[in-house]
This record gives structure tokens, C-alpha cells and sequence, in this order.
């Protein structure tokens, strides 16, 4: 075509560009209905201007929310390589911190996520299959699930905050434990180990270093720790308690299961403000693309609770 | 200026009305910039209100490409001052116009809005914003109201990072490196908290690329017929996403570690710094590449366009982006070859670090056989793309240097650095930007800039710039360290200081006329013709200029590469035949190219997608 | 044998999308259930040996059978109840991407971390030592043959570039007067040599 600027537009052309922000694509009620858009053609309603067909459009969005996912793996794996890190670092700390947490409520926990994603995948289900009575259904479960598994966290947190179980430097070491602030300043003082240090600024004329207090205190430890091992009950200080870096374990127990938590919210939220557009029939087999989509997130919480609870709770 | 092919007399006898200057066959009809706007009935300040208004709340992948532009370019222009004010006060030694805290906080303000604020997003944002979905033949990105809520989420980091100002600023480079980082004042934390939300931003402009670029190219648009500039922004976008989740737990954790003294990075709690600085650059190392490759993609369409010719070894330079995004993840720690990190690492990553060099070399080569035995024609655009090719060589060579483990334990934390970057950064990325600024500121404004002006200001900076940084590699070699506020140890580097802070004027002056330049033209700058320069990518081909609201009137149909010239201006080849040259005549700006508009019904076909 | 499990009741969506079968469903969770058992039931066994026992049954492959029980989990709520296993393509890609870019994360950081001690014994004292002699012989190399190279790259306070050369030369002058015949020589030689 030789003229390259086209001189006579679609008079209805202008007409429909006015709304093509928040107009006829946005939360169309039921997939079927039709609507002219700015080319003349009949769309369907939930189809956003710019996409050819719905099936680009659902493709997209899918596409969109596994690279939402991919950064959400990133994210998480920040921390799980901080985790092994420290685990290679510190493996018998890591040993003695997770008998502090309750396999128990762990696994039980587990069981919950992988519920609540088995009910959000048949969930999907339903839509494709224009049962919206049971889509519904099955996402207020979800809801329920996740809401089970925080309260379950709660539990866990508050229990853990009575024992002193603190992130990082606010960990509750058992009484006359010097903190690992302390030992890097120098500055700590060793009941029951006067004598050695005493020793050994003789000898060497200059205070042990880091790693010798620190082997001292876990020989000490250790038999601390063998003394109490058969008679382990409510309320009886771990091994953990005597051990200075024990902060770090729970610094990373709590980041990552609090961010873990924070995202168990936002799918709280997400899925029932679903559960609510599909109570009112926004979703059907021709569009569910947000239940879709939602759904993936809530797999990959699952998923990052099931590297979560093994790492933190079994090994 | 070479005008080989008007067969349009340059003034048209033609009549027209007073304001429509525009050459014949180039007259808009739908512009972006005005639709679709308030009705003729809506006057004065409501008029005003509305037009704002709708601005603010566009979907518009153009309008947010030029809000974007905007801001980044207020941003440039903060970092800008704020190197200024380095730069003055390293003129003499001791205090020359403030004092040493004051310096601490003015060079960590300048990494901090030019890396974070400026150029991540920089040519994205803007000039991709603008672009890709017309370069893809797509009405719009994927997502657009995503696309909305990543510049304000930009905006919002923006506030929040210079907020920190008022909370005792910053002072600890822009690298945040603990255990400094987590005693200093708190200003840190506001920073650390800007770049977590910026970085939603980046992920989020990163993900709508991918995404459109996959699902939504128009008919005939395979991946062999995607624009180099497309293909960079795409490498770029796979960066953004996989490393920037990365820098947003960093700041989490230095976040926490300041709030709950968690210990993971701070030795006195038991934690490493070595592992923060990890964490640091295995973002931040491929946010080098993502600074980087947007320029390479521009280049490319310039080197094309001003050359008249095809891009030597298309898929080479398109490969070579993803290779760089790639083996961009494996080289972080050669920031860090004097941190305390093992020396086995240490030789790893210096091993991988030259291996990224074989793709950077690659491009390079590839874009000077682009111009050989081309119709090489310099206009303003192509004047930067040189600068790029000259400078860019400079910086990435410099690179290989203190990527080698040896050289950079003598190297690291000095000058030679300092410049080596500012050649790769700033004679790269920003170089491109003004480059791809100039070319395609006809399409994104509809009017034509001075190109006196326009060589003047590419000459001043180019002159400039040299001026400024080169020296800055004698005095690194000679050991003058970073960040350092005073050098009363080596009183014989004040002349080379001198030296590079009067670079550093005229650099700002030749900046200042580009502004000048841009703005004059926005109010007095000729209508510019639909194809000023005769590019053959879509943009210039398919669409108006300034573009329609919609981008086409109709989806285009693809049937040639992007480089197709003959293909795409078969006008412009009639009008010289029979000279046997290789290469396509330049058009004459001030009348362009008649576009050519191949294009199908909507929705009768769908894009293949891989 | 999962295609064919699943016959009747798989079938595709209006828009020509996967619909997961109920049997895969109940299938896979089955799978994860049994998975959460067991390892919970390894983990218990460890734990009640090493406290008991002292018996560390698994050793150090504790953690990689945690977290290869684990993996088989993911890959199968990601396959079955994410779809993949029916989406593949670009989805497929970007999962696997951001697996493989984690773990070059991890393995690259673990290169430092894990390796912090390997050369510090080796190299602490006998460095020293060689630079010394390097710095001996320098300065040796440096009285003999006087040459460009030894010159420092420092300024001139005359000329304003290059100060330190000045007096470099006037060392080299000293050095020239001290060691005359040898400095003849020396410049005699070089030539040749190249």
C-alpha cells in the first residue's frame, strides 16, 4: 500500500478507545457475552482489546504468572542457599536446633498445604467443567486449609517465643552461656572455664580465639546435653540452649517460614476474594484464567513448604 | 547532508493549512499523544485536569514509555549534579566545597540514583516501553495495566530511596556492603527499602516483555524477523526476572538484620559479610547486563539503519545477547577477588569472567562488518552509535584487565575501576540511549530536532567524556583509590584530578544542548516525516508518526527481516537503480521514506509462537 | 502407562485446555501423602537412633534423602497439579530455568564458602618469603642495570606529570657513577640480547 497513513477511520473507532482502559474487557460476568470492539468485530467480553483471541490472551496470562513464579523460586532460594550455607558451616547446630521444632505439628502442617492444593487443582477442575457449585465449594476449603495451617504456625510461634526462642541475637541462651556477640568482642566471660582461658593467655599471651572458646563451650555442651538427653520433657532446655550461634538456626527459621506465612496470607486473600467472584458466576469453562492462575501461585507455596518442613523440622 | 532521493520536491507546492507542515504522504491522522483526549467542549483548566488526568491513568504502552523517559531522564539529571559535585570536589586537595561526610553521602547518592534509578531502567523502560509491542506488531504489551502499576511502583522506590536522605542519607556506596552497612545511619534503610520496591518494578516490566514477546507477535513476525533491539530486550527482560527476586531478599535480610539483628550477615552475631556481598552480586553482576544489553540491541538498529545495510551475522548478535544474559549469572565474583573469598572461587569466576567477552567481541565485530562497504551516514544517532563502538571497545577491554585475578588485586577498589565502568556504563548505555533517543524521537514526538545541534552535542560529549574518564585510568594505575574524599598522599595526581573535573564540564555542557536540543524542538523542531531515516522495522513501516492510540490500524503482516531494506522501501530503490552499489541510499530526513503497509484483518490469523 | 490410566475421563476444555482426570488427582495425592509419611517416619528412625543409639543410620546422606523425597514431591504437585506435565513449552522453561539458576547460586557460592581454609596454610609464610626475595632482587636487578622499568610511574613536580623520575634518575645517575664499568656494560649488552 503505497499511501502509508489511512485518512478515514471507523467514525465508531474513537467512540471506543475512550473506554478501552476499564471498559467492556474488565470482569466480564459470564464468558459468553459478546461486545463490539473498536475494530467492529464482535468480541468476547472477557477478552482484553489488544489480544487476537482468548486463547492468546489465556496463554499470556499463564505465561505471566510462571514468570511471576520463577522469581518467587529466586526469592526463596536466596534464603535456601543462606540455609545451606550455614548448614555446611555449623551441621551440628542445625542437628540440635531441630529438635526444638515440633515434627508433629510440621507434618501435620504438611498434610494441610497438600490438601489445600489438591482442593485448589480439582477446584480448577470444576471450572472446566461448568460446576460452579463445587468450584466454589472447593475454594472456600482452601481457604479453610490455609487458615488451619496458620493457626497451626501460631501455635508453633508463640510456643517457641515462651521457651525464649528468639531470632538471632534475641535467642535465650540457657544462664551463663555467653552470647556469640560476646565471644567475637572478646569479651566474654567462661563460668567454668576461667581456668583454661586463664591458661592459655598465659601460655600464649594473647585470649583464645573464636574457635577454641567455642569448641570448649561445645564440649560442655555436649555433656550438658548427654546428662538431659533421656529425660527430655516439657519445658527442658535442648542442647541447643548452650550453644552460642544457636540464633542463627532460628534467625533463619523464622525469616523463612515468616515469609512462607506472608505468602500463605496473600492466597488466604487472593483465593477468597476467587471464592466470592465465583459465588457471583464471573467463572466458567470459556474463562478462568484468574483461578488458573492463582492456583499455580498456590502450588508453589506448597511446594516451597515441602522443601521447608524437611529441611527445618526432620534433618 | 546527503539527499540522493527526493522525488517529492522538498518544499511541496501542495496547499495546507498553516500548522500541517508535513511532507506529503506523511500527514498524521491518529497520534498517541492527543487521543483519545477530552472534547473540543472541555476548556481551560478542566481541559488541563482531564489531559493529566488521563495520562496518569493510561494503559498506553507509548504514554507510559514517555513517563518513563521522563523520569529516568529527571533522575539522569539528579545523578548528573550529583557527579558534578564529586568531581568539584576532588578538583584540589582537601575541602573544596564540602566536607567529607557531606562526600560520603553525595558519591553513595550518585551510585545509588543512577544505578537503581536511572539506568536499570533506563532504556526499557523508555524506549522499550515504547517500542516493543510496535516492533512486535502488538497493540499493546501483555499486560498493560501491570505495566501502569510498574511505574508508579518505580515512582513509589524512587520517593522512598530519596526519603532516606532526610533520615541521616547514606553513606555506604551503593553496594550496601555489611557490617558497615548495618551501624551507619538509618537513611539505609529507607535506601535498601527503595531498591526492594524498584526491583518489583524491574521484575514486572521484565515479565510483560517476555510475555509479549512470546504470545503477541503479529503474523509473519518469526523469531529470525525480530529486531535485534527486540532480541536484547529480551535477553534483558530473562535477567530481570531471574535476578532481581535476588537483590529484593538481600534487602530483606540487611533489612531485618538492622531491625532484628537476625545475624546472618553481621560478624559480630556469628554471620559472614562475604555471604551479603554474594547475595549483593549475583544480582547486581547481572544487572550489569541488564544496563548493558538494551544498549547492544539499540546499536544494532542503528548500525543497521545508518548503514544502509543488512546487520552482518543477524543471528550471531541475537544469540550473543542471550549468551551474555546466561553466562552473566556464572561471573559475580570477580567483584569481590579481594573480599576473603576462597581462591578457588576466585579463579573460577575469573576464568568465566574472560569467557564473556567472546560474545561481547562477537557484537562488536558484527556491527563493524555491518558498516563495511555500507552507505555509512552520519546523522546524530549513528554519531553516538560510533561514540558507543569506541568507547564500549575501551570499557569491555578494560574489563578483561581487571577481570583477571592478578591485575585486579592491585586494580580492585581504584580509579582504573571507577573508569572502567563509567566506559562500559555510561560511554555504553547512555551513549546508546542518546543514540536511540535521537533516532527514534521523530517517531515517539512526531517532530525533528536540529541535527546541527544534534552533532555539536554528540561531539561535546564524546570530547568530554574522554576527558573525564580516561585520565581516571592513570590515576587508578597510579593507586588512586575509590570513594576516597581527599589524596594527600599523592599531591602530584591534583593536576590529572583537575583535568577530569573540567571533563566533567564540558561533558554537562554537551548534555545540556541535547536537553536543549530535545526541548527546542518539541515547541519550534520541524513536523517530522512518517520515515525520516528509511528504517525498515515496523515502527517506521506500518504505523504513523507519531503512532496511532492503537499502534496499527491494522495487525501488519510480516513478510521480510527487519533489515530487509530493498523489501521494506522498495520506493527508495527504484529511485537509484543501476548503480550497482551494495547498500540502500539514505532517504533525505526532512522528507522520509513512504511507508509501506502490508497488513492482514484482525484475528484471522494468530502469531506462531515457540 | 499414566496416558493410558486415564482414558475416558480426561478430556479437553472449551478452549481446548487439559482438564486433569480425578484419578490423577487422587493418584497424586495419594503419592504425596505417602511421601510425607515417609519421610517423616526416616527422620523420626534417625533421630530416635542418634539419641538412643548413637547410631547415625543414614550419615551424611541424611539431608540428600530429605531432599530427594522432597524433589519427587515437587516434581509431582508441579507436573500433575500445576500441569505441566501437560503444558510443557515455555512454562516448562521457565520452571526448570529458575531451578538450574538457584542452583548456580548455591553451587557457586558454596565454590567460596566451602573452600574458604583450602590455600591459606601453604601460602602465609612462604610468600612472604618469596616477595622478599623478589623485592631483594629488584632492588638488586635495579642497582645493576639501571632501566626504564624500574622507574616508578609517578609525576614531576617540574613538568607537572611524572615527579618521581626526576629523582628515579638522579638514582640512576648515583647508581651510574658508583658502577660505571658495569652500567657500560650492561648497556652494551642489551642490544645484543634483543
Amino acid at each position: 500500500m503505497a499511501s502509508p497513513a489511512p485518512t478515514t477511520a471507523d467514525p465508531n473507532a474513537h467512540e471506543a478507545h475512550g473506554h478501552d482502559g476499564d471498559g467492556h474487557h474488565g470482569d466480564g460476568h459470564h464468558g459468553d457475552v459478546m461486545l463490539r470492539g473498536h475494530d467492529g468485530q464482535l468480541h468476547p467480553a472477557n477478552l482484553q482489546h489488544h489480544f487476537i483471541s482468548a486463547e492468546q490472551q489465556f496463554e499470556s496470562a499463564k505465561l505471566g504468572m510462571w514468570l511471576f513464579l520463577v522469581t518467587e523460586i529466586l526469592l526463596f532460594g536466596g534464603m535456601f542457599v543462606a540455609y545451606a550455607i550455614y548448614r555446611s558451616w555449623y551441621p551440628d547446630l542445625f542437628d540440635q536446633a531441630s529438635l526444638e521444632l515440633d515434627t508433629a505439628w510440621g507434618a501435620f502442617n504438611t498434610l494441610v498445604l497438600l490438601g489445600s492444593s489438591l482442593s485448589v487443582a480439582w477446584a480448577i477442575r470444576a471450572a472446566q467443567m461448568d460446576n460452579r457449585k463445587l468450584l466454589v465449594r472447593l475454594l472456600w476449603l482452601t481457604v479453610m486449609l490455609a487458615g488451619v495451617f496458620m493457626v497451626v504456625k501460631y501455635f508453633e510461634y508463640t510456643h517457641k517465643f515462651e521457651k525464649g526462642i528468639f531470632p538471632g541475637q534475641y535467642f535465650k541462651l540457657a544462664e551463663g552461656t555467653p552470647t556469640i556477640a560476646e565471644l567475637t568482642a572478646g569479651t566474654a566471660v567462661l563460668p567454668g572455664f576461667a581456668d583454661a582461658t586463664a591458661e592459655g593467655a598465659e601460655s600464649e599471651a594473647a585470649t583464645p580465639s573464636l574457635e577454641e572458646t567455642e569448641a570448649a563451650i561445645a564440649e560442655a555442651a555436649g555433656e550438658h546435653g548427654e546428662t538431659h538427653a533421656g529425660e527430655k520433657g516439657h519445658g527442658e532446655k535442648g542442647p541447643i540452649f548452650s550453644n552460642p550461634r544457636a540464633g542463627i538456626f532460628f534467625s533463619i527459621y523464622y525469616v523463612m517460614t515468616g515469609i512462607h506465612g506472608l505468602h500463605v496470607i496473600i492466597g488466604i486473600i487472593a483465593i477468597s476474594i476467587l471464592a466470592v467472584k465465583a459465588q457471583r458466576g464471573r467463572y466458567s469453562s470459556v474463562y478462568y484464567t484468574p483461578v488458573e492462575n492463582v492456583g499455580l501461585y498456590w502450588h508453589v507455596v506448597d511446594i516451597i513448604w515441602i522443601f521447608l518442613f524437611p529441611l527445618m523440622y526432620l534433618i | 547532508m546527503a539527499t540522493l532521493t527526493p522525488t517529492q520536491p522538498r518544499t511541496s507546492t501542495v496547499p495546507r493549512k498553516k500548522r500541517s507542515a508535513y511532507p506529503e504522504g506523511h500527514e498524521p491522522v491518529h497520534n498517541f499523544l492527543r487521543e483519545p483526549g477530552p472534547g473540543p467542549e472541555v476548556t481551560g483548566f478542566k481541559r488541563f485536569r482531564a489531559i493529566a488526568w488521563e495520562w496518569m491513568t493510561t494503559v498506553d504502552h507509548k504514554r507510559i514509555g514517555l513517563m518513563y523517559l521522563v523520569s529516568v531522564s529527571a533522575a539522569f539529571a539528579l545523578g548528573g549534579i550529583l557527579a558534578l559535585l564529586v568531581r568539584l570536589e576532588l578538583m584540589t586537595q582537601g575541602e573544596t566545597v564540602m566536607g567529607p561526610d557531606a562526600y560520603n553521602q553525595v558519591f553513595t547518592l550518585h551510585g545509588i540514583v543512577m544505578v537503581f534509578l536511572f539506568i536499570v531502567p533506563s532504556i526499557p523502560a523508555s524506549l522499550g516501553n515504547f517500542l516493543l509491542p510496535i516492533m512486535v506488531g502488538a497493540k499493546d504489551v501483555a499486560f498493560p495495566k501491570l505495566n501502569l502499576a510498574s511505574f508508579y511502583i518505580y515512582g513509589i522506590g524512587a520517593i522512598v530511596a530519596v526519603a532516606g536522605l532526610f533520615f541521616g542519607g547514606v553513606d555506604t556506596g551503593w553496594t550496601f556492603y555489611t557490617p558497615y552497612s548495618k551501624s551507619t545511619v538509618d537513611g539505609v534503610l529507607f535506601m535498601g527499602l527503595g531498591v526492594f520496591i524498584m526491583g518489583f518494578s524491574s521484575i514486572l516490566t521484565g515479565l510483560n516483555f517476555i510475555v509479549t514477546i512470546h504470545k503477541m507477535r503479529a503474523p509473519g513476525m518469526t523469531w529470525n524477523r525480530l529486531p535485534l533491539f527486540l532480541w536484547s530486550i529480551y535477553a534483558t527482560s530473562i535477567v530481570q526476572v531471574l535476578a532481581t527476586p535476588v537483590i529484593g531478599i538481600t534487602m530483606l535480610l540487611l533489612f531485618l538484620e538492622r531491625v532484628l539483628q537476625i545475624g546472618i550477615f553481621d560478624p559480630a552475631l556469628g554471620g559472614d559479610p562475604v555471604l551479603f556481598q554474594h547475595f549483593f552480586w549475583f544480582y547486581s553482576h547481572p544487572a550489569v547486563y541488564i544496563m548493558i544489553l538494551p544498549a547492544f540491541g539499540v546499536i544494532s538498529e542503528l548500525m543497521g539503519t545508518f548503514s544502509r545495510q543488512r546487520v552482518y551475522g543477524y543471528r550471531a548478535v541475537a544469540l550473543s545477547s542471550v549468551a551474555i544474559a546466561l553466562l552473566g549469572f556464572l561471573v559475580w565474583g570477580h567483584h569481590m577477588f579481594t573480599s576473603g573469598q576462597s581462591p578457588v572461587s576466585s579463579v573460577i569466576f575469573s576464568l568465566i569472567t574472560f569467557l564473556i567477552g567472546i560474545p561481547s567481541g562477537i557484537k562488536i565485530f558484527n556491527w563493524i562488518w555491518t558498516m563495511y562497504k555500507g552507505s555509512v551516514w552520519l546523522q546524530t544517532p549513528m554519531l553516538y552509535a560510533l561514540t558507543f563502538l569506541f568507547l564500549f571497545t575501551i570499557g569491555g577491554v578494560t574489563g578483561i584487565m581487571v577481570g583477571a585475578l592478578a591485575a585486579d588485586i592491585h586494580l580492585h577498589d581504584t580509579y582504573f575501576v571507577v573508569a572502567h565502568f563509567h566506559y562500559v556504563m555510561m560511554g555504553g548505555t547512555v551513549m546508546a540511549m542518546l543514540g536511540g533517543l535521537h533516532y527514534w524521537w521523530p517517531k515517539m514526538t512526531g517532530k525533528l530536532y536540529s541535527e546541527r545541534w544534534g552533532k555539536i552535542s554528540a561531539l561535546l560529549v564524546f570530547l568530554g567524556f574522554n576527558m573525564t574518564f580516561f585520565i581516571q585510568f592513570i590515576m587508578g594505575s597510579q593507586g588512586m583509590p575509590r570513594r576516597y574524599y581527599d589524596y594527600p598522599d599523592m599531591p602530584w595526581l591534583e593536576p590529572l584530578h583537575q583535568a577530569s573535573t573540567m571533563g566533567s564540564w564540558v561533558l554537562g555542557v554537551g548534555l545540556m544542548i541535547v536537553l536543549i536540543n530535545g526541548i527546542h524542538s518539541l515547541f519550534r523542531g520541524k513536523p517530522a516525516p512518517g520515515n525520516p531515516w528509511g528504517g525498515a522495522t515496523l515502527e517506521w513501516t506500518a504505523t504513523t508518526t507519531p503512532p496511532d492510540h492503537h499502534n496499527f490500524k491494522r495487525t501488519p503482516l510480516v513478510t521480510h527481516g527487519p533489515y530487509d531494506y530493498n523489501a521494506a522501501l522498495p520506493h527508495l530503490r527504484e529511485q537509484v537503480s543501476g548503480d550497482g552499489a551494495a547498500a540502500v541510499p539514505v532517504p533525505d530526513i526532512a522528507v522520509g521514506v513512504p511507508q509501506n503497509e502490508p497488513s492482514i484483518e484482525d484475528g484471522t490469523r494468530q502469531p506462531d509462537s515457540l | 502407562m499414566a496416558h493410558a490410566a486415564h482414558g475416558h475421563d480426561e478430556h479437553a476444555g472449551h478452549g481446548g485446555h487439559h482438564v486433569i482426570a480425578k484419578r490423577d488427582l487422587t493418584r497424586t495425592i495419594s503419592i504425596l501423602v505417602f511421601l510425607t509419611a515417609l519421610t517423616v517416619v526416616l527422620g523420626l528412625l534417625e533421630r530416635y537412633f542418634a539419641v538412643n543409639h548413637e547410631i547415625e543410620i543414614f550419615g551424611p546422606f541424611s539431608v540428600p534423602i530429605a531432599l530427594l523425597i522432597a524433589s519427587v514431591k515437587a516434581y509431582f504437585v508441579a507436573a500433575y497439579f500445576m500441569g505441566l506435565k501437560h503444558d510443557g513449552g515455555t512454562n516448562l522453561l521457565a520452571f526448570a530455568g529458575s531451578v538450574v539458576f538457584l542452583v548456580i547460586f548455591l553451587s557457586f557460592t558454596y565454590l567460596d564458602t566451602g573452600f574458604r581454609d583450602t590455600f591459606e596454610e601453604r601460602s602465609a609464610v612462604p610468600v612472604d618469603e618469596l616477595q622478599r626475595q623478589d623485592l631483594e632482587a629488584a632492588a638488586e636487578t635495579e642497582r645493576l642495570q639501571p632501566s626504564f622499568d624500574a622507574v616508578p610511574l609517578v609525576n614531576d613536580p617540574d613538568t607537572g606529570l611524572f615527579p618521581a623520575a626526576s629523582t628515579a634518575e638522579d638514582a640512576m645517575d648515583d647508581a651510574a657513577s658508583a658502577t660505571d664499568g658495569q652500567e657500560a656494560t650492561a648497556a652494551d649488552d642489551t642490544p645484543t640480547e634483543n
